[in-house]
């Protein structure tokens, strides 16, 4: 139960930190950038060291899920759009 | 068919007003010239000749090419003696076959005609015009009406006239909007390019007094030369920069002529469709047929459920050309669908997202983007489905969702310097440049290169402004709500406003040189000459230069890929700060001083500190994303400036080919066809009808409003606006009264005075100049996030949006009063 809950807080928990990484690229100000993700980052910490140790599993499931989930989106667009799957259609 | 004279007819036979003989157009000539209209003078070879030529011609058997029969040859050469006095003098041959211009078909465009032809080559004109009865267009039409009429053609030979000007004239308006008014449309030069869809023409609405009920005068950039003595030379020439907005016909002309037509009408019986052309002062009759298309458009037969995308849609009026919509639509999500050239979406998956069991009225006005009048019931099923979905999309894309909140403003320059790149790089073609400049296909690129996603981010703003609004009631009940607006505008970061403070700079700068001042003001002056004379190192063209450098990406109706940007065609900046030293320029109101006063309002209205705090908050939130918004617009059309330099170079190497002929004319191709054109698959003949198939279907569709949904069970109709009260939107709060100015084109001399109302069909970036001097702004279209709603907020300006035919109801010099808090506006007087 602690595990399935554990899971659900952490999946948002991963958008929030893979985003905060995503940040640094986007500058322009990147000393803000690097602040704001060890914000996140400590916050995370905090986040897997009050979880059980036996749960701990199901924050690193958690992560590698969104982090596929984040990848695979990406990677669908990047095919469909160059394969010409995209088209929207239209009526003249 | 032995009698020479039986195989030209003169106009002036009684014989030759007899539509079995001549066909219907000669017939209508010959009768016109009868009643003493000043119709050219002309000949008519007979249709009895095109049997004799082409004895076993049918409809679907199109004969050997014939050669003219001595007896013809000899007609034609006496022809040619009578009509022309002067060896440099021309003749138009035109169609005149059984049935057209009737008063069930009319064939307009389907047959040839030959201007500017040589009298010594006239007998292959002839061949060329008989030979236009099996035409693609021709076939088309007449199985489009199976009317039964015979099949054979005359030929008008007839003087040319040396159109100075031309157009056409309808006795009714044939899109029904205006019954009793007369429609004129005119263009500078020969009538084909007005008809050919290259020119959109000047355009008067006569009541049935004569008088002119609505003027509009557009940007006419080509013309038809008058003076073309070889038909082999390119047939468009640029009209001069001076006359490009100037009316083509004067008021009283436009009686003369709209008088004319009805003379005809009132003859005939029928609502006429006149040609008409203006050679020096005299004016003559080209053609004349019943009116045939009197009803509106019939609306697409279309599958699924689709409703108008408002935010394309309140930015111009016209639809897309062709190569605009079919690079968009490889580049566009597959959630909409590209109707007739304008944008509309699939309301169904919407309505997945939102927490409301929804009727389709509703869901059409949400997605219309207007304020509803009544509490949405929230449906737990929904509720749930909407959380799911979300929450998918958010565990998919999450990320980029968060990075797109805090976006900096400043950081958005990056994409200049993209888009920079991506022009600078000849391996990228038009397509490509698209795809790289508006789709974010890479997960680790900035996302300040990417000012798509960032126009995307700002509708957080919706959210936000219902939980400021809901928070605000229960906090400070007393504190008016109308000073919202005012408290979320956007302040200094906007761009559009730094664009209007561009243009006051470049006012100013010309108003302190007395003779540039007294130039620009001046209503005929040529003002791109007269800003080239004054040479580069002027400070009103350093100060032109300046301001194109961050702006001259922009443009009227900058969406389209067609639309020239300020940088290629200063003409519409150089407008707009003539119409700011005519207006005098100076903002009407002190915003940022209103802007503080309520914020001190607001907080003597909150009680405890922590209640300031949140509010300050969710306002200084609400403000980044109106400017967000409103500034990721300045820096993603610089990706359709992009994508046009690229479609442009592509043009002129196809008309350095000899692959395409007219400037523009790319934009009525579809990607594809330019690839195949640069290949050599296809020839200019091959796209030639294309082209203008397509460039008159723009032309209709632009004169034409789009219907707001498709298949969509819609009781409700907006509100049938009648009498003297008509009503909108509010965009911003606020009440004036003053004098009436319909403005159609912010390029056009705006002839407004400070203290007017301005009456808009839309607005762009162009229109803002004419804000800050505006006693009250009305929108046809447009929403509370529309650039009209944005900027007038902007100068406390009270704006109407949404106002339904606002510029057909209301004329210019009418006396208004305008409730935009309430959103009505009155017609005084």
């Amino acid at each position: 139960m602690i595990g399935a809950l554990v899971f659900v807080l952490a999946l948002p928990l991963s958008v929030y930190l893979i985003a905060g990484a995503l940040s640094l690229i986007d500058g322009p100000n990147r000393v803000h950038a690097l602040v704001d993700f060890t914000l996140r980052l400590g916050f995370c910490a905090l986040f897997v060291a009050l979880t059980p140790v036996e749960s701990r599993i199901w924050i690193g499931i958690a992560f590698l899920i969104v982090l596929v989930l984040h990848a695979a989106t990406a990677a669908a667009a990047r095919y469909a759009i160059r394969s010409g799957r995209w088209p929207t259609d239209r009526i003249d | 068919m032995q009698d020479p004279g039986a195989w030209a007819i003169h106009l002036s036979d009684p014989l030759c007003t007899d539509a079995t003989v001549t066909g219907g157009k000669a017939a209508t000539l010959a009768w016109l010239h009868a009643e003493g209209l000043p119709v050219p003078d002309a000949f008519v070879v007979p249709v009895a000749v095109f049997t004799t030529h082409c004895p076993d011609a049918t409809p679907e058997r199109r004969p050997p090419r014939p050669t003219a029969s001595p007896e013809l040859r000899a007609a034609l050469k006496k022809v040619c003696t009578a009509l022309c006095d002067d060896p440099e003098d021309r003749l138009a041959v035109r169609s005149s076959a059984i049935g057209e211009d009737g008063e069930t078909a009319s064939f307009a465009g389907a047959h040839a005609t030959y201007y500017y032809v040589d009298p010594w080559n006239i007998e292959k004109s002839v061949v060329d015009c008989w030979l236009s009865l099996w035409s693609e267009t021709a076939q088309a039409y007449r199985r489009s009406r199976s009317s039964g009429t015979g099949f054979a053609m005359a030929v008008i030979i007839q003087r040319m006239v040396q159109s100075e000007r031309s157009g056409v004239c309808f006795t009714r308006d044939p899109t029904g909007g205006y019954p009793d008014c007369a429609v004129l449309e005119s263009c500078w030069g020969l009538g084909a390019a007005l008809v050919d869809g290259r020119v959109t023409p000047d355009r008067f609405l006569l009541d049935p007094e004569g008088r002119i009920a609505e003027r509009r005068i557009a940007r006419k950039r080509l013309k038809v030369a008058e003076g073309l003595r070889d038909p082999s030379d390119h047939r468009l020439e640029p009209v001069p920069l001076r006359l490009q907005s100037e009316a083509s016909v004067t008021d009283i002309e436009a009686g003369q002529i709209v008088s004319m037509a009805r003379r005809i009408a009132g003859l005939a019986g029928a609502d006429q469709d006149m040609e008409w052309a203006i050679d020096g002062d005299e004016l003559f009759v080209l053609q004349s047929r019943p009116l045939t298309t009197t009803a509106p458009v019939a609306p697409p037969a279309v599958d699924g459920r689709w409703v108008l995308f408002k935010p394309t849609a309140e930015n111009f009026s016209e639809p897309f050309t062709p190569m605009t919509v079919d690079l968009l639509r490889r580049v566009l999500p597959p959630f909409g669908r590209f109707i007739h050239g304008r944008y509309y979406v699939n309301p169904d998956l919407m309505a997945m997202l939102l927490p409301w069991s929804l009727d389709d009225d509703t869901l059409t006005e949400l997605l219309m983007m207007r304020p509803l009048s009544h509490d949405l019931p929230l449906d737990g099923r929904r509720i749930l489905r909407m959380s799911v979905l979300l929450g998918i999309g958010y565990l998919c894309a999450g990320a980029t969702w968060h990075r797109t909140a805090r976006i900096a403003l400043d950081s958005l320059g990056a994409f200049e310097e993209r888009c920079q790149r991506v022009v600078e790089d000849p391996d990228l073609d038009p397509l490509r440049a698209l795809v790289r400049l508006i789709v974010n296909d890479r997960p680790f690129r900035p996302l300040s290169e990417n000012a798509v996603l960032a126009n995307l981010a700002s509708v957080r703003y919706f959210v936000l402004i219902e939980v400021l609004t809901g928070l605000l009631r229960r906090f400070a009940p007393g504190f008016d709500e109308t000073k919202l607006s005012l408290l979320v505008s956007g302040g200094d970061a906007m761009l559009s406003q730094q664009m209007v403070e561009g243009i006051r700079t470049l006012a100013e700068v010309a108003r302190s040189d007395e003779d540039l001042n007294r130039a620009l003001q001046a209503d005929t002056v040529d003002l791109q000459n007269t800003v080239l004379k004054l040479g580069e190192y002027h400070p009103f063209a350093i100060a032109l230069e300046r301001f194109m450098q961050r702006f001259g990406h922009r443009g009227v109706r900058e969406l389209d890929l067609m639309a020239p940007r300020w940088r290629e065609d200063n003409t519409s900046v150089l407008a707009m700060v003539r119409n700011f030293l005519r207006l005098d320029g100076s903002p009407r109101t002190d915003s940022y001083g209103l802007r503080l006063a309520a914020e001190d309002e607001l907080h003597q209205a909150l009680p405890s500190r922590w209640q300031r705090r949140l509010i300050d908050t969710l306002i200084g939130r609400i403000r980044y994303y109106v400017t967000l918004r409103e500034n990721s617009r300045h820096y993603h059309t610089m990706a359709f400036a992009a994508v046009r330099s690229k479609l442009k170079q592509l043009e002129q190497n196809l008309i350095n080919a000899g692959r395409l002929h007219c400037d523009d004319d790319i934009f009525f191709l579809e990607y594809p066809e330019t690839l195949e054109l640069a290949a050599g698959q296809l020839e200019w003949l091959d796209v030639e009808p294309r082209i203008r198939s397509r460039r008159i279907q723009h032309q209709e569709l632009s004169r034409l409003r789009p219907p707001e949904s498709f298949n969509m069970l819609t009781h409700v109709v907006r509100p049938v606006q009648e009498g003297n009260i008509l009503s909108g939107d509010c965009a911003c709060p606020g009440v004036a009264t003053g004098t009436a100015r319909v403005i159609h084109d912010p390029t056009i001399a705006a002839e407004m005075s400070n203290g007017d109302i301005l009456v808009a069909p839309y607005t762009d970036p162009a229109w803002t100049p004419l804000f800050p001097g505006a006693a009250a702004i009305i929108v046809e279209v447009g929403s509370y996030l529309s650039h009209a709603g944005t900027v007038a907020r902007e100068y406390q300006v009270p704006c109407l949006v949404d106002v339904q035919d606002c510029t057909r109801r209301i004329r210019s010099g009418q006396r208004l009063k305008v409730n935009a808090t309430e959103g009505w506006v009155e017609i005084v007087s």
